[in-house]
């Protein structure tokens, strides 16, 4: 049995897979889900590595945004579970859980295309021109779905009476 | 209180920071990409993707833009294999329910007449194996030039007549994805292999050494006139049975078409709950991971992976039904310690430690069985003297030398020192001490 990616695939998928779990966690608002996502894109990432081994992540990442909006169209694979239910880890505090509770809340009332966005510039750090290639759009659309999620998104968030601090994150996105 | 881009990003990163990848996931998506590459279920292939195997015989000759091309190939140019190969009746039974079966849906187009592989008696009543030419034949890996050109799928008895199984596509690459094997009856008791033309070896139940490793016993599937039909013990929503080309790997695994449905059997194939993840990182752990272990690449990234002799690599199995513990530290001598457990459906969790020193890979030190009805679910003792690690969720640990006082030791995880005798268990059940003499 040949196998062409051999160590440089895995490779990717141990050291991107985390970051392309959080993405895929606020696109879908579901752990099991975002899992699932995952692990789909990865597959289809294995399959086609040959032609994307020297952008894997660009590639992943505009796979997750994709399938993350058509996800609904396929049924569910297992029932929904927040992530709260998920982990034992140990510090999960009430106050941490409440937290992500009410972020992913506020980011499931962002339409698709304005949540992507919002997630990728802020939790991703990416440039309105990768954000544009991951989306498949202008800059443009991704400057106006910015501003327009960010102000739906600071509307949910400053009604659910969530307080976060900026001190630990410094600095603004490119 | 208008939030800030800043207070953004730091309420996405505080939404996500908890979160981690399974620790199978590399295995699974290999394993998924890989069967991605040449099973297509009937209903859904039109698109497909890039596929790398190996060939095994097909004369091909490419053509462009998929039109139909004449691919030689045992599986639908040999005749029909098999006690009922004569059976006009039942042939005409299995080719009509393989069309009923397309009919269905979005099928993918067919051209010229099914073709039975094999048809044979079992103990569970006729089966057979049917495969189909597509009417195109798209090109489904570059550079290779690999196309998928025909279809198949295992066809099993049923009160109603001839089922057909999950129907998967054949491509010139090989066979190497598709199912090969069946299991059958009522009691998912009667094993057929279909023979693909190369040796395969067949293990009908799965053992446990005292360690926890895996003990098989693999035999060879003794083909006759196209298959093999095997008495094994019942796989009702469990799999012991494990098939696999020589030599036995995961590159080398032999499907069971139904494997699934047997594993999930109510939400048809779709995966199973997920376990509950519980990682604890021991005090001094950054010192020799260099920071956060759970955001180090994962030890088998450098050479064998230590936990191989741990792993069913050629079983079907669902998630075990306790939690999935990983536990992060540091050893008295300086080398990174993980201790993970491996569970498969209901049988018992194995426990493994591994350790490494610095840009040395890991090896298994010690392995045993935990029990999570237990006061202390997890007690591994290290080698060389690194002490003796113990784990309860939610409990706090102390520990005692002999008559000497006793110690914290802190909550849910701790490697106490090798000259422990003793280790007190404070959890949800109240105070347990477990004596530490092996």
């Amino acid at each position: 049995m040949r196998d062409s990616r051999g160590a440089e695939f895995d490779d990717f998928v141990r050291t991107r897979s985390v970051t392309l779990l959080r993405v895929a966690y606020l696109l879908t608002g579901d752990r099991n889900a975002a899992e699932d996502l995952l692990q789909e894109v990865l597959e289809q990432v294995y399959v086609r590595w040959r032609r994307v081994r020297t952008t894997p992540e660009a590639y992943a990442r505009k796979a997750l945004v994709n399938r993350a909006a058509n996800r609904w169209r396929r049924r569910a694979r297992r029932p929904e579970r927040a992530l709260a239910e998920h982990d034992g880890v140990r510090q999960d505090h009430a106050d941490d859980v409440a937290t992500r509770e009410g972020i992913v809340a506020a980011l499931r009332t962002l339409p698709p295309r304005q949540r992507a966005t919002v997630v990728l510039r802020y939790l991703e750090d990416l440039s309105v021109t990768d954000v544009a290639a991951a989306l498949g759009c202008s800059e443009g659309a991704v400057k106006s779905n910015t501003s327009r999620g960010l102000a739906r998104l600071r509307e949910s968030l400053a009604g659910s009476g969530l307080v976060l601090s900026s001190s630990t994150i410094p600095g603004s996105p490119r | 209180m208008t939030m800030s881009d800043s207070d953004v990003r730091a309420a996405l990163h505080r939404a996500t920071d908890q979160l981690t990848t399974p620790p199978d996931l590399l295995p699974a998506v290999r394993r998924g990409g890989r069967r991605r590459l040449v099973r297509r279920r009937a209903l859904l292939a039109v698109a497909l993707t890039a596929v790398v195997a190996v060939p095994v015989g097909g004369a091909l000759r490419l053509a462009d833009r998929g039109e139909p091309i004449e691919v030689a190939s045992p599986l639908l140019d040999e005749p029909t294999r098999g006690d009922l190969a004569g059976d006009q009746g039942y042939l005409r039974q299995v080719r009509e329910a393989w069309r009923r079966h397309l009919s269905r849906g979005e099928a993918v187009a067919m051209r010229g007449e099914p073709h039975v592989v094999w048809a044979g008696n079992t103990p569970a009543g006729p089966a057979a194996y049917v495969a189909q030419r597509t009417r195109t034949e798209p090109g489904v890996s570059e550079p290779g030039g690999d196309r998928n050109f025909a279809a198949a799928a295992f066809v099993e008895p049923t009160a109603d007549g001839p089922k057909v199984l999950t129907v998967e596509s054949v491509t010139t690459a090989g066979t190497d994805g598709n199912s090969q094997a069946v299991l059958l009856g009522p009691e998912r008791d009667v094993l057929v292999v279909v023979d693909f033309g190369d040796p395969v070896v067949f293990s009908p139940r799965l053992r446990y050494k005292a360690d926890g490793r895996i003990d098989r016993d693999f035999q060879p599937v003794p083909f006759r006139d196209g298959a093999a039909v095997l008495p094994v013990p019942p796989q009702r929503g469990k799999i012991t049975v494990a098939l696999s080309r020589t030599p036995v790997s995961a590159l080398n695994m032999v499907h069971i078409a139904n494997s699934s449905a047997i594993l999930f059997p109510d939400s048809e194939g779709s995966g199973s709950p997920n376990p509950k993840q519980l990682t604890y990182t021991l005090p001094g752990a950054e010192r020799a991971w260099g920071g956060d272990p759970a955001a180090a690449a994962e030890p088998t990234n450098q050479g064998e992976n230590p936990l191989t002799p741990y792993v069913d690599v050629a079983g079907n199995h669902g998630a075990g039904d306790g939690p999935l513990l990983t536990v992060y530290g540091t050893t008295p001598d300086g080398r990174r310690l993980r201790m993970e457990t491996i569970q498969y459906d209901d049988d018992p969790a194995r426990v493994v430690a591994t350790l490494a020193p610095a840009e040395s890979p890991f090896t298994a030190v010690a392995s045993g069985f935990a029990d999570w009805n237990a006061p202390l679910p997890v007690r591994l003792r290290l080698p060389d003297r690194q002490g003796v690690l113990v784990a309860a969720e939610g409990a706090t640990f102390s520990y005692r030398t002999g008559a000497g006082g006793w110690r914290a030791a802190g909550r849910d995880a701790a490697l106490l020192p090798a000259t422990a005798t003793e280790v007190r268990i404070i959890g949800a059940r109240g105070t347990t001490t477990v004596p530490l003499t092996n």
